[in-house]
């Protein structure tokens, strides 16, 4: 007894570790950590299924179990009076549940003297090893929950089906042990405790079935229903709500990553190290291998005695095994000793994921099991069991070594001791805490400047219902991470970890909405900056001088010409402190949470809400809705003022057209021309031909994709050693190709207007793909005639199309489709920064004074600008006619733009030869640092005196960018440019409006009380006729009133809006129905604890 | 011992030399079609080491056992690979490695149905 007090606080003692992370005031924050200055605030806004604070609010169905797993490090910070102590208190905490729930286990199966090496080691390599590690620098509490969860699982579901543990004892102990070890609630972490779980379900019936002992298979489906029923009752309060999530958004968040496709393209990448061998050797971790500045992984990668010591738990179990049939039948468990075993095989073959050569398995299950999709990341997901197996059966295998051929029990106790030390000698990096540091400067573990702690007290006194727009914007590249120049790097804004108010910035759902607050700022236009800060309720500006951006170089300083214009008239702070300001972010009130908007107009498909507004004036106190969204269209139409469309660019910045023709992605084929095989790939083509038979779309598509599979063919044809023979070959295959897009362009001609168009585009970007894979052909002697012929049709049949196709192409002209849907008149409102007039032409005929009538249906607008002449005679930028070869490369450089605007880079160019001609855009910082490097497309194919366009987005830190004009091929072609110039760009916002003359719509009084964050009562005095409601927090169907309305929708792109036809005086409530889950579930697990408390509180006080 | 053991090593050739040339054969003629299209994608270096090695536990029927040390040898091979920086190799060992120790769990796991034990 003595000795395993001695083995527990040894347990305790190692659980101390982390107080060698914590030097100096530095605590862990940021990344993925979830830490919050105040937990138990966190867990208590945890209770309620919608949060105000992320943005305008947002759904918090989810994690729900977050409100027991966050409860160690609330009672610690409580206790302790501070976030970092509470945070060291916790994580000792969490080391030591890992431990000892390992030690419990074995315990349970080896508990006699001998076996103390199996119960040290496996409890010890339990808590300190890479899978968990890679957990630590986050404190993953959801995952050390179920790590610590897992062991204690299996022993209590090991011991009630072999009838130690009875029905009863085992199913509450089950249940109670996941209401304690729940994983934060989220069920993909549970993939390991499944996995383990149903690996021993299925071994004990396959006992009982083979062998008729230990347990009936009767036995064995009770447990499971037994443990399976309790612990969801136990667990009601977050899995009710998960069900309601999973019901009604699951289809959606598997579309949000990318679908199954997406889920899979991932998965590859987490997977793409975890061969085998590394899981073998308890290695495989994605971060290991892709990150330049990972703290210690290059050392176990490359060091060969690490490299040879990470075999050791492996090397143990095959010689354990081995040596099975050999060791004292007093010391083998082979029942138990097996369950691991294929524990260790099934959960290897999981966590491996789509990593071949068993990847095929996971695959197929992620397509074809419903709701298998959450696993993603299957390494992560199914690792524990790995891990845990591993750990086990090398512990057990030394131990029976061990005992097998060493005698004295001095020497026993020496070299397991030695081992031991091993284990955590081998994982050095625990004890150095480097591991923080997981791109530096970034970190996690953070010395968090005063300031930060000061302006988070004032803002909870003085801003708690506030709304706060942050300055500068969040980082404008995905993933749009809030960093600062101390350490902090995470996807949660780091005011929302300090702050209680609701933190406004550039991600998440209303991203939109909020690029377009800081587009006027970045375009000066104050007054329609402080005109939407209003509608949308945002009355706070917290500037923070201390960001830095991701790129580790871009900071707050650099983003003048974002701010400037904030700035401008020296507004003066609330408060000031450090790097910190809050400000005020207009003079005027900003919009209620609940209101009733005066003027009501409607659009018929997606707008930008700033420019929306603005061309209608900034109306007082407005509301839009998208009608086919408002669930009821005769009604809006019916009140609405105006009708509004936004006409939609096509393809008219960020470089979207030679994006599209840059893709190189060329399926694979395997069976060529001449292949015995080959007339089954014809005629399985024939087939779909025939299919597409009346789908004009579907048979563009086959054609392209047949297009690419000769183009391909061709390639590979050529590679082949047989030149006459594959001569005739890729000869048919030409003829192949040119029928296949003379088909397709066909086709796409007798297509409707607008659907034309879109194919026309898909044709260009498919023949530039073909041509470019066409162009990485190695050929051997000369090229081949079919070559030149396929080459020159290629080139006639891209200016075919891109002559009739409609889209951008520069700056003097923009293309524009418009869906109409009521035929009528039409204002034609062109809102441009740089106030530049234009013609505009709708289905190219010239509209006089912005007026037109337009029928029903798809209409192309252009504008052709209006600026004197050529604009580029009149740019600075202008640079002469010049002509380059290959080998003598032109260089331009550009100074003195403006910051955070587009630029465009257009010439004329004339090939002479075969030359493939091409620029880089390199751009420079103030100390001539080079900061970005681009190359841009090949220019297109070799069609003559055409045109060139590239859109340029100078980097916030560009001083200069030089253009340099290069090319590939023939020494003997030449490149003639002409009218070249480096222009800003700038695409107009065109929105058409149509007077509606609809009803008045009344505008009562509302005043509202707000219970919590899921209910408000309203109080409407004297409505005279129908209103619009609007509740300025994020739309979601979730959202209700208790009294009857026509209709609930989105409103001004963001709020939720309802329509009530209601006269009177009256009391209504709103409230957010998902709410009720978690009220049902909550009620559901405290009567299900209470019960199962009382019965045995009964049952002992029977004993 | 080492005298003891090549005897018996020798003793155990001799008698299953027949089946031990089988095996040699099958080894070389699948190398010599893994060159084959088609056919060649089937015949991976793993594949045909984890195919021979399930040919000579029909033919030579040892000890399930020797599934292990077998698995052993080959982990080590992976790991000399590793060192040389020829990962892919190493890879594929690995594939080895523990599809045989899968194999000899097989053997166990039947054989513990078959006796309890």
């Amino acid at each position: 007894m003595n000795k395993k007090i001695i083995e527990i606080f040894l347990i305790l003692i190692l659980s101390l570790t982390p107080i060698l992370w914590f030097s100096g005031d530095k605590l862990l924050l940021g990344h993925d950590s979830g830490f919050r200055l105040r937990p138990i605030e966190y867990i208590v806004s945890l209770y309620y299924s919608w949060n105000p604070m992320f943005g305008f609010g947002a759904d918090h169905s989810l994690n729900k179990g977050f409100m027991i797993t966050l409860l160690p490090e609330s009672v610690a910070t409580l206790l302790t009076g501070s976030l970092r102590e509470g945070e060291m208190l916790t994580f000792i905490f969490w080391f030591f549940v890992m431990g000892i729930s390992m030690w419990v286990f074995v315990n349970a199966f080896f508990s006699g003297s001998r076996f103390w090496f199996v119960r040290v080691y496996s409890s010890i390599f339990y808590m300190f090893n890479f899978f968990l590690l890679q957990g630590w620098f986050i404190a993953e509490r959801a995952k050390f929950s179920l790590f610590a969860a897992l062991p204690l699982a299996l022993l209590i579901l090991y011991k009630t089906l072999t009838k130690e543990y009875s029905l009863i004892r085992g199913s509450v102990f089950f249940a109670l042990l996941f209401l304690l070890f729940n994983g934060g609630g989220s069920p993909p972490l549970y993939g390991a405790i499944i996995l383990t779980l149903l690996v021993c379900t299925l071994y004990f019936l396959a006992i009982s079935l083979r062998l008729g002992k230990y347990t009936s298979s009767f036995y064995v489906v009770k447990v499971v229903l037994a443990f399976a029923f309790l612990t969801i009752l136990v667990n009601a309060y977050w899995v009710i709500p998960q069900f309601y999530l999973a019901f009604s958004s699951y289809s959606n968040a598997l579309g949000s990553q990318g679908g199954v496709d997406g889920i899979l393209g991932w998965e590859s990448v987490v997977s793409k190290y975890v061969s085998m061998l590394n899981l073998l050797r308890l290695q495989g971790i994605p971060d290991w291998y892709e990150n330049a500045h990972h703290a210690f992984s290059a050392a176990y990668i490359n060091s060969p005695p690490l490299m040879l010591a990470s075999i050791f738990p492996i090397a143990t179990i095959l010689l354990g095994f081995y040596y099975f049939p050999r060791f004292s039948a007093k010391l083998r468990s082979t029942k138990f000793v097996l369950l691991l075993a294929i524990l260790l095989i099934v959960s290897a073959l999981f966590a491996a994921g789509s990593h071949p050569p068993f990847g095929h398995f996971y695959v197929l299950l992620v397509k074809y099991i419903p709701g298998f999709a959450i696993f993603r990341s299957a390494f992560y997901k199914f690792g524990p069991a790995f891990w845990f197996s591993v750990i086990l059966l090398s512990g057990y295998f030394i131990n029976l070594f061990l005992l097998t051929f060493i005698k004295r029990k001095k020497i026993i106790y020496l070299v397991g001791s030695i081992i031991i030390f091993g284990v955590l000698l081998f994982h050095f990096p625990y004890f150095s805490g480097n591991f923080f540091g997981w791109s530096p400067p970034f970190v996690t573990m953070v010395k968090a400047p005063g300031y930060v702690f000061e302006m988070s007290g004032y803002a909870r006194k003085n801003a708690e219902d506030s709304r706060i727009l942050l300055l500068p914007m969040l980082d404008p590249d995905p993933p749009n991470a809030d960093s600062y120049s101390w350490g902090y790097w995470s996807l949660d804004t780091l005011p929302l970890v300090f702050f209680k108010s609701a933190i406004i910035s550039n991600s998440g759902e209303n991203k939109d909405v909020v690029d377009d607050l800081y587009s006027f700022l970045r375009e000066k236009e104050r007054s329609n900056f402080e005109y939407l800060a209003q509608i949308l309720g945002i009355d706070k500006i917290l500037w923070r001088g201390d960001v830095l951006f991701s790129d580790k170089v871009s900071t707050s300083e650099n983003t003048g010409h974002l701010t400037d214009t904030f700035f401008e008239n020296n507004p003066q702070p609330l408060m000031s402190i450090g790097e910190w300001s809050l400000y005020s972010s207009t003079s005027s009130a900003v919009s209620n949470i609940v209101s009733v908007p005066g003027g009501l107009f409607y659009s018929r498909s997606q707008f930008s809400l700033g420019d929306s507004l603005e061309s209608l004036g900034n109306p007082l106190n407005p509301g839009i809705v998208i009608l086919e969204e408002s669930q009821s269209e005769s009604l809006i139409k019916e009140y609405a003022a105006k009708e509004i469309v936004s006409a939609s660019c096509i393809l008219c910045s960020e470089n979207k057209f030679w994006d599209l023709q840059r893709q190189d992605y060329v399926p694979v084929v395997r069976i060529l021309p001449g292949s015995i095989f080959y007339p089954y790939i014809l005629w399985k083509e024939d087939r779909l031909s025939k299919e597409s038979i009346g789908n004009p779309e579907k048979k563009i598509d086959l054609n392209l994709s047949k297009a690419t599979k000769r183009i391909q063919e061709i390639y590979w044809l050529n590679l082949r050693d047989d030149n006459e023979k594959s001569s005739g070959q890729i000869g048919r295959n030409v003829e192949r190709y040119e029928t296949a897009i003379n088909e397709a362009i066909n086709t796409a001609q007798d297509l409707s207007d607008k659907n034309r168009n879109e194919y026309f585009l898909r044709i260009l970007e498919f023949i530039q793909l073909q041509h470019n894979y066409l162009a990485k052909t190695p050929f051997k002697a000369e090229i081949p005639s079919e070559y030149n012929r396929l080459s020159d049709f290629q080139a006639s049949a891209y200016q075919r199309v891109y002559e009739d196709a409609r889209f951008t192409k520069g700056k003097s002209e923009s293309s524009y489709t418009i869906d109409v849907v009521t035929p009528g008149e039409y204002l034609i409102k062109v809102e441009d920064q740089d106030k530049t007039s234009y013609q505009v032409y709708i289905d190219e005929n010239p509209v006089r004074d912005n007026m037109i009538y337009l029928g029903e249906g798809a209409h192309m607008l252009d504008l052709v600008s209006q600026a004197d002449g050529d604009t580029a005679l009149e740019d600075p930028n202008r640079i002469d006619n010049f002509s380059y070869s290959v080998g003598d490369n032109k260089e331009f450089e550009f100074k003195n733009f403006e910051k955070g605007a587009e630029y465009i880079l257009e010439f004329n160019y004339k090939t002479h030869g075969p030359i493939d001609p091409f620029f880089s855009v390199i751009q420079y910082d103030a100390s001539g640092n080079e900061i970005e490097l681009e190359f841009s497309p090949r220019f297109r194919l070799d069609v003559l005196n055409d045109r060139f366009y590239y859109f340029v987005n100078p980097h916030i830190l560009t001083e200069k960018m030089v253009v340099k004009f290069s090319a590939e091929g023939d020494k003997k072609g030449s490149v003639g440019i002409e009218n070249f110039y480096f222009s800003k760009n700038n695409t107009p916002y065109v929105v058409l409006q149509r007077d509606n003359e609809g009803s008045i719509l009344s505008e009562p009084k509302v005043e509202f009380r707000k219970i919590d964050p899921t209910k408000y009562i309203v109080k409407v005095s004297d409505a005279k006729g129908p209103f619009i409601l609007n509740f300025n927090q994020t739309y979601h169907p979730g959202w209700e009133i208790s009294i009857n309305s026509l209709a609930h929708f989105r409103l001004n792109s963001f709020s939720n809006a309802w329509f009530i036809d209601k006269k009177g005086t009256y009391d209504f409530e709103l409230r957010y129905a998902p709410q009720r889950y978690v009220f049902i579930g909550g009620t559901i697990t405290v009567a299900t604890v209470i019960i199962i408390t009382v019965i045995f509180l009964k049952k002992r006080h029977d004993k | 011992m080492i005298n003891k053991t090549y005897s018996r090593v020798k003793k155990y050739t001799l008698k299953n030399r027949k089946k031990i040339l089988v095996l040699l054969l099958l080894f070389a003629l699948f190398s010599l079609a893994a060159n084959l299209p088609y056919i060649g994608i089937f015949l991976s270096l793993q594949n045909r080491i984890i195919g021979i090695w399930i040919l000579t536990l029909v033919l030579l029927r040892p000890k399930a056992s020797v599934n292990f040390v077998v698995s052993f040898i080959f982990l080590l091979m992976a790991m000399a690979y590793l060192f040389l920086g020829m990962d892919i190799q190493a890879e594929n060992l690995g594939v080895v490695t523990f599809v045989i120790f899968s194999i000899g769990i097989g053997f166990y796991t039947k054989e513990f149905f078959k006796n309890g034990k």
